[in-house]
């Protein structure tokens, strides 16, 4: 190293650690939201942003959730699919599977919705349809989630429903956030009713009493849970 | 005051500039290699579903959902499944190049563009092992990956020539500051957090089925509030103090044995893909091969090697 290029080569250290903290550092600190900001477009175009690591963090996510797709045929006869049971899973494909919770964690919120109907599409180009000639008429995503209950609650959630995390199909909240007729318009929401208008009841169910919900009391249910 | 700003530039350049271990970089470049590559292979089956036209996430919706400043090979090529296929099986070819040595420079940067290609195609599936591989990747480009124990240095060496111990060691520095700032930072936003305060996040991790569940815990732990305070205040004690202490001579060895075990703890609790591997990887740059390694491969010659 010759003393010539060393003074480069320490502004280029001094350039990326600034880079580092800059893109890395929690965005509640003073001024880092700012700066953030302002270097995201040439980090984001180099690849040299440092990436989200909240990991567990502020708060650990208290949602358990699996994604369920419901297929209607054109004769009237109705198929399922879904997100693979993690409870179900073997130590290989426990491995190999350590990218789905990620995606599947998106299903179902606002911020993803863009990844709705590419998942509507994909379950029915998998889809085996019932009969020759048969074709899909109707698909409606939905969402089964299950907050984990404070600890306070724990045992009187594990007397009741045996096992903590219970098995999925148990799992109390059921949210529809896709409906698609094939060549449609897709509803983010249910349209039970076929008006083509997204139902609100997914806000009524919301509002059920929280001490009917198994597993789930009342101030779990009103702290939300989830981040 | 006179003597400060030579003994902080003098720090500055013993910090920075000091020749890197080359037998720790070539160590760190084979694994690392082979990791992306593994890490890879095991999505053989899920190739066209996270990367192809017929996937969940097909290329018009990727664009969406990636950051608009977010480069990638596949925005110029067909996003069909052949694409796909194509991107993953060179990445791994190149990883592997990597691992052995062969222009290792090139391939790492080479693999740096893949890997950034990759991410920005499905940025729906990512977590911290991507973040982490792909910043290792980026500053193990400038390190003197190849002086030995490559193919790279075979040819030198059948050249006459020698491998270059004096280059400044800056960017394995940066490998062991990245590594450090995750570790770091994965504490600092936690602090807001209530759950690490009441020391009920592990409660709560413990009972995730999708990242949780995966060793066997005995339900006295497991179930035990005290249990959970104890190790949601031990990681955010960890978190904020190895990062520091892993520079100091006298606390190196502990904080990197203390992250190592970290790491391993939580792989054998937790479904954090490669995560932990990545992390590891990362500690382990923080070793000497003579003063940490080498006397390690010789107790294990010594206890191993006379018994069989």
């Amino acid at each position: 190293m010759t003393p010539r290029r060393r003074p480069w080569l320490d502004l280029v250290i001094v350039v990326l650690l600034f880079v580092m903290a800059g893109t890395g550092l929690p965005t509640y600190l003073p001024g880092q939201k700012a700066v953030e900001d302002a270097l995201d477009p040439v980090v984001e175009a180099l690849g040299i942003g440092q990436a989200n690591w909240k990991l567990f963090a502020p708060n650990v996510d208290k949602s358990n959730g699996w994604v369920e797709a419901e297929i209607t045929w054109s004769d009237g006869s109705t198929s399922t699919w879904s997100t693979p049971d993690w409870q179900a899973r073997n130590a290989w494909e426990r491995l190999v599977q350590g990218r789905y919770p990620k995606i599947v964690g998106y299903y179902g919120s606002d911020n993803w919705k863009a990844l709705s109907l590419p998942l509507a599409r994909y379950v029915l180009r998998e889809a085996r349809p019932p009969a020759k000639g048969v074709k899909p008429e109707r698909i409606v995503l939905i969402r089964h989630d299950w907050l984990i209950p404070r600890p306070q609650r724990f045992e009187r959630a594990k007397a009741r429903l045996g096992r903590l995390p219970p098995p999925r199909d148990r799992y109390p909240q059921r949210k529809v956030f896709l409906t698609w007729t094939p060549g449609g318009k897709p509803l983010y929401g249910e349209d039970a009713d076929g008006d083509g208008e997204v139902d609100p009841k997914p806000e009524r169910r919301r509002k059920r009493p929280p001490e009917a919900v198994p597993g789930l009391g009342a101030q779990d249910a009103a702290a939300g849970g989830a981040e | 005051m006179n003597g400060l700003w030579p003994r902080v530039v003098d720090g500055w350049t013993r910090f920075w500039h000091s020749p890197a271990d080359l037998r720790i970089v070539a160590a760190f470049r084979i694994a690392f290699g082979a990791l992306v590559a593994l890490h890879l292979l095991l999505q053989a089956e899920f190739v066209t579903l996270w990367w192809g036209r017929s996937g969940l996430v097909p290329l018009g919706v990727a664009q969406r959902i990636v950051d608009q400043d977010a480069p990638s090979l596949f925005w110029l090529l067909p996003g069909t499944d052949g694409v796909a296929w194509t991107v993953w099986g060179l990445t791994i070819v190149v990883a592997l190049l990597l691992s052995v040595g062969w222009h290792a420079r090139v391939q790492a940067a080479v693999l740096f563009v893949l890997l950034v290609s990759l991410h920005n195609r499905n940025s729906a599936i990512l977590d911290g092992e991507d973040g982490i591989a792909r910043l290792l990747c980026f500053f193990l480009i400038f390190t003197p990956l190849a002086e030995v124990w490559s193919l790279d240095a075979r040819r030198a060496a059948a050249k006459g020539i020698a491998p270059r111990t004096d280059d400044s060691g800056w960017a394995v520095r940066f490998l062991q500051i990245q590594t450090a700032f995750l570790f770091l930072v994965a504490g600092l936003e936690k602090m807001p957090g209530a759950d690490w305060h009441q020391g009920t996040a592990l409660y709560y991790t413990f009972r995730l089925d999708d990242l949780g569940g995966r060793g066997w815990v005995p339900d006295l732990i497991r179930d035990s509030l005290w249990a959970s305070t104890v190790m949601s205040w031990g990681t955010l004690v960890g978190e904020a103090l190895i990062p520091f202490g892993a520079f100091l001579r006298p606390t190196r060895r502990v904080c990197v044995a203390l992250a190592i075990g970290f790491h391993l703890a939580l792989e054998y609790l937790m479904n954090l893909y490669f995560f932990e591997w990545f992390m590891i990887l990362g500690w382990l740059t923080f070793l000497r091969w003579d003063e940490d390694v080498a006397p390690l491969l010789a107790w294990g010659r010594r206890t191993f090697g006379r018994n069989r």
